[in-house]
């Protein structure tokens, strides 16, 4: 049995015999085994308890939103709107549609909470009554605690785990901080347990990602902290972009799309070699000097900055370009400064050249019809070749001795720019 | 008028939700259509560790659609929950043209157990939105979807985030559930 990461006494609803809420004392083991007994003496004793894994398990509190999930385009602070549509089964003669809108500011709604609690309250006891909250410009944060509020008694720190075989406990808690502190918990072993898991692809394709690539990857400069917000130990990494994240940032560069950040997770994907390779030739420190190299240290993000905003920054950063280095020279053509830069092995001019480029500038060719990845590949540059290739380098072309990329690496001989194309060839 | 009546009656006393299991790569959407069906409104999610699992109400039909994470080493699980499902949503990002081939593979894979070989597949060609989309047709193609012709698929694009294509898809599915 692994050791004990905490422990306590909860309630356990049993929905069973006798509907009604027991005592339990639970323990959460580190090896991701959740135990419950009836009492302490039977813990001790090893005596009636059941237990419950993990791995297969999520945790919700009940009436909550997905955790850490908001509603994006809602700013606080604006003139609410809430429309009260009610249908009244039984009052349907005087009262088929009754719909009242209420316009109000902010301060005034917690006036109306009670009110509004009472109201529903006592007509959903009686009536079978269908309600429907229209909301617009509202803050989610209070929408969330308003449904909070209807739906459940104050006092119920209520927390249910979800088992895939459709088993579910309910816990309760005796206050909002060990609710918080059991679910927190249960979070950080489900994670544990699935991240100790090996995936298909280790069978499938033949390697397995070793502790010693990821130590790499943290080791690198700037990997310490999150590159966008600053938060420690991030454990979310932008191929493309050879950085790491915190898992809230991680949201943002998702919703950008895969085109502009590929992500991954450090200990939930496996890493093969060559992007293990990347992140660690890469890394924060030189991502920021490309992305961030005009970004005033009064502009930057706080790790305890709201998703919201961190997400909106982060479009800015990447999307918009709002904060990157400008190009180094004007004058000379963009597909030619990159030939040049990757002829030198320069991985952060290249970085900086490929923010700035299009296709067409990825994909220039110079006198005798050879692009930047044939560069890449004559060097034989993996590193820059996979990033010339997520930018758009068009493994296809042939310089005018009729010769792809592909070809420039057997070559030169190059084992890992070879296996890098052939991995990245579409296949028929 | 007696098959009237009784799909009535078993609309009405059939109360056991439909299972559906959303599997597809790490950042498809899956967790964001979960919700977009759920709450009616575009939630920003964080990476699902694990699985969510919500009661979805669609035209009287109740579903129970599980939401498991599409990172490498939480797909092992998916085979977990392939046990009575009745109808499985795969989620595929039309814009991450680099890992259709991983989105094949693993489609495939599931859909030769044993267990599936009567679910019925919706395909959501999400992110319709992003530059360089795969149409209907690339996708129905590069997904080698009609190697499930003896079947019952559909594909159906979408853009979770303006909630573009969910409902088509899931009245797809509920009118072939409601044949079932």
């Amino acid at each position: 049995m692994g050791s004990t990461f905490l422990q306590g006494n909860l309630s356990k609803w049993s929905g069973t015999l006798n509907k009604e809420w027991k005592k339990k004392y639970v323990t959460l083991c580190e090896n991701g085994l959740l135990t419950y007994h009836p009492r302490l003496n039977e813990y001790m004793q090893n005596v009636n308890g059941k237990e419950i894994d993990l791995l297969s398990t999520t945790v919700k509190i009940p009436g909550k939103r997905p955790p850490r999930a908001f509603s994006p385009g809602t700013s606080p602070r604006t003139i609410i709107q809430l429309v009260v549509w009610m249908s009244c089964d039984m009052l349907t003669n005087k009262m088929s549609t009754n719909r009242s809108s209420v316009h109000f500011s902010l301060p005034q709604v917690e006036l109306w909470f009670p009110f509004f609690k009472h109201l529903l309250h006592s007509i959903t006891r009686r009536l079978r009554l269908h309600y429907i909250f229209e909301l617009s410009k509202f803050d989610v944060r209070w929408f969330v605690s308003f449904l909070t509020f209807l739906s459940e008694p104050d006092d119920a720190y209520e927390f249910t785990i979800v088992s895939l075989s459709e088993e579910s406990w309910l816990f309760r808690a005796d206050g909002p901080e060990e609710q918080q502190a059991w679910v927190s918990a249960i979070q950080a072993q489900i994670l544990a347990r699935l991240q100790a898991s090996e995936g298909n692809k280790v069978k499938v394709r033949g390697y397995e990602t070793s502790s010693v690539t990821i130590q790499t990857i943290i080791n690198t400069p700037g990997n310490s902290v999150c590159v966008d917000c600053g938060a420690p130990n991030p454990t979310w990494a932008s191929l493309n972009l050879g950085a790491l994240m915190c898992i809230e940032c991680c949201s943002g560069h998702r919703a950008l799309g895969a085109h502009l950040s590929r992500v991954r997770s450090l200990h939930l994907d496996h890493w093969p070699p060559g992007q293990a390779g990347i992140l660690a030739a890469m890394g924060n420190q030189l991502a920021n000097s490309v992305w961030e190299a005009t970004c005033s240290t009064t502009d930057k993000l706080c790790p305890n900055t709201t998703r919201q905003e961190k997400e909106h920054w982060i479009e800015q950063k990447y999307k918009d370009k709002a904060y990157l280095a400008p190009l180094p020279q004007l004058e000379l053509p963009l597909g030619q400064q990159l030939a040049h830069a990757t002829a030198d092995g320069n991985v952060r001019l290249v970085m900086q050249l490929v923010a700035h480029s299009e296709r067409d500038d990825i994909n220039a060719t110079d006198g005798e019809g050879r692009t930047a990845l044939h560069v890449a590949c004559q060097q034989g540059n993996s590193v820059l070749a996979q990033l010339l290739i997520w930018y758009g380098a068009d493994m296809d072309k042939h310089d005018v001795h009729g010769q792809t990329a592909l070809n420039s690496a057997q070559l030169a001989g190059n084992a890992s720019c070879v296996h890098l194309l052939l991995q990245n060839q579409p296949k028929p | 008028m007696g098959l009237m009546f009784s799909r009535i009656f078993k609309n009405i006393f059939s109360k056991k939700p439909i299972r559906i299991l959303m599997v597809g790569l790490d950042a498809a959407g899956k967790t964001t259509i979960l919700y977009k069906l759920k709450l009616g409104e575009v939630v920003n999610t964080i990476p699902t560790i694990g699985f969510n699992v919500e009661n979805v109400e669609y035209r009287n039909i109740s579903f129970t659609v599980w939401d498991v994470g599409g990172q490498d080493k939480i797909r092992p699980l998916w085979r977990h929950y392939y046990h009575n499902t009745q109808a499985v949503i795969f989620v595929v990002d039309s814009n991450d043209r680099d890992r259709i081939e991983e989105a094949v593979e693993e489609l495939h894979n599931m859909m030769s157990e044993d267990e599936l070989h009567s679910a019925v597949i919706l395909v959501f060609a999400n992110k319709q939105d992003l530059p360089n989309a795969l149409s209907r047709e690339e996708m129905t193609e590069r997904l080698a979807l009609h190697n499930f012709d003896n079947q019952t698929w559909y594909i159906q694009p979408a853009c979770a985030t303006r909630g573009e294509g969910l409902e088509a898809g899931l009245d797809w599915l509920s009118e072939e559930l409601e044949k079932l």
